[in-house]
């Protein structure tokens, strides 16, 4: 029992539970009545998901969204770090930031649509216009929250080197707001996503082959369930392989390595 | 010693309110080159305000303060100060990179080789040689006060302002840097201005003493009978209502 116990404790616990979901969807799939219309089984979603590379659909439809999401992620942490910085080192900045926070965060990017599509139309740039909105505001929420989370002594020691805000900003409150940031990072990527799908969702291929939202709504249209999944599975797998080999590895070599986890 | 004494930190009328109670009354004040002055007063006296208005960290609200004959306004890297606090060591860096940092961000653009040469000197002078590649978190509270004092150390500047540096540490631990600290300051004949409640151990650092109460200076004592009981019992006295 205690082995049991261990094998769930262990870092690689996560792709345990992985395999009894599995397992649990193909005894439902094979085992209960239920339409595969409705609840395709793992063979229809892995034959779904080889034909879609084979003719490579996916592959393209997902590099079309995670290079729309690449270059909103960063546009909106720059666009963060300026505001941020900004807030740092003028309060009555830091007024106006708080207030486009207040105002814009609790607004879901979805809502915007009629508007984007008013003002920009239903191409990538109209994606591009969600995927920042949603990335920004959290992404602010988290770099001033980190900015502020950090010892006066350091400002003080900046000052003593008299250091310019620049500087002080560079050297001392990025580094020191390290866990702040990553945590910021998490949320605009799983934000980006979310942003990204539905938009994608909705203007279709007008933005050029359309995304992996396109894709799964596509998939919809033709009762194509083991396509749907299919479409998700990938949309996971990627999730997770950004988890684990990308911002794992950045705490790792940060925030754990200095203690600050 | 042979070293000609000359003013270096000159306070004078100075005056700093909080919430409008007096923290300090019309001090007057002057520190000179190679001192080792010690300000002692009970909890709340102004000890503290005292050494932020000396490193320009603070404004005051009456008189003023004059290092090398200048107005301080602002802090400068001639006065550096070491904290209380523990977390005064950046988490990102190591001990060594800690030391490298002022050097590496000075305006005289240290080359690689200069930077390496002090940094190893001030690492060896508060013997920390063993541990250069520790992060703050892998350190104990002495330690990290001796990275702290090469660090304040490494860029030589001429004034160390120290707000009770040692008064979260054990008494083994106290007693062994303030060891450190005077062979350090016979080493490099920095000005220290090194603030504490603790009257023993400004007796054992110390060579001028200032007694702060009540917003003033109560006493300016000359500490040549470094540790005499007497002393000891002389200051009490002083700070005892």
């Amino acid at each position: 029992m205690q082995n049991i116990k261990a094998i769930f404790l262990k870092p690689y616990s996560k792709y345990v539970w992985i395999g009894i979901m599995l397992i649990a969807w193909e005894a439902i799939a094979k085992l209960t009545p239920v339409s595969p219309l409705a609840f395709p089984s793992l063979e229809a979603v892995v034959a779904a998901l080889i034909n879609s590379i084979l003719t490579g659909d996916i592959l393209l439809q997902m590099l079309f969204s995670l290079g729309l999401i690449f270059v909103g992620l960063v546009i909106g942490v720059l666009l963060s770090f300026v505001m941020s910085a900004l807030s740092v080192v003028s309060p009555v900045f830091e007024s106006f930031v708080d207030t486009c926070v207040s105002i814009f965060h609790p607004l879901p990017g979805i809502a915007l649509l009629p508007l984007i599509i008013l003002w920009i139309g239903t191409g990538s740039k109209a994606i591009l216009f969600i995927i920042v909105h949603s990335v920004l505001w959290p992404m602010i929420l988290n770099m001033t929250a980190g900015f502020k989370s950090i010892p006066v002594v350091y400002k003080k020691i900046g000052q003593n080197y008299e250091f310019s805000n620049a500087k002080i900003i560079f050297k001392i409150y990025i580094p020191a707001s390290m866990p702040y940031l990553i945590a910021g990072l998490k949320i605009g990527w799983a934000r980006a996503w979310r942003a990204s799908i539905s938009a994608e969702m909705i203007f279709g291929a007008s933005g050029g082959i359309g995304g992996i939202g396109w894709y799964i709504f596509n998939k919809r249209v033709f009762m194509d369930t083991a396509g749907i999944f299919a479409g998700l599975l990938v949309i996971i797998v990627v999730g997770m392989l950004v988890e684990d080999f990308i911002f794992s590895k950045i705490e790792d070599r940060t925030v754990k390595k200095w203690g600050l986890s | 010693m042979g070293i000609v004494m000359s003013v270096i930190i000159k306070i004078s009328n100075l005056s700093k309110l909080y919430n409008d109670r007096s923290i300090l009354k019309n001090i007057d004040l002057t520190i000179e080159t190679g001192e080792f002055l010690c300000i002692i007063g009970p909890s709340g006296g102004g000890k503290s305000t005292l050494l932020n208005l000396i490193g320009g960290f603070i404004k005051s609200d009456g008189g003023s303060v004059s290092f090398q004959g200048e107005t301080v306004n602002k802090p400068n890297r001639e006065c550096i100060m070491v904290f209380q606090e523990f977390d005064q060591l950046f988490p990102w860096k190591t001990v060594q990179e800690n030391i490298e940092f002022p050097l590496k961000n000075d305006p005289h653009h240290y080359s690689k080789t200069e930077i390496a040469a002090l940094t190893g000197t001030y690492i060896d002078m508060v013997k920390l040689h063993e541990f250069k590649d520790f992060y703050p978190h892998q350190l104990s509270g002495g330690m990290k006060q001796r990275t702290a004092i090469a660090r304040a150390l490494v860029t030589t500047p001429k004034v160390l302002l120290m707000d009770e540096p040692f008064g979260s540490l054990d008494i083994l631990t106290k007693t062994e840097l303030q060891d450190t600290m005077l062979e350090i300051w016979k080493k490099t004949q920095t000005t220290i201005v090194f603030v504490t409640h603790d009257v023993r151990e400004a007796l054992h650092l110390a060579d001028q003493i200032i007694i702060l109460g009540d917003g003033t200076v109560q006493q300016r004592i000359e500490n040549k009978t470094k540790d005499s009981e007497e002393r000891v019992k002389e200051i009490i006295g002083f700070l005892s209502p």
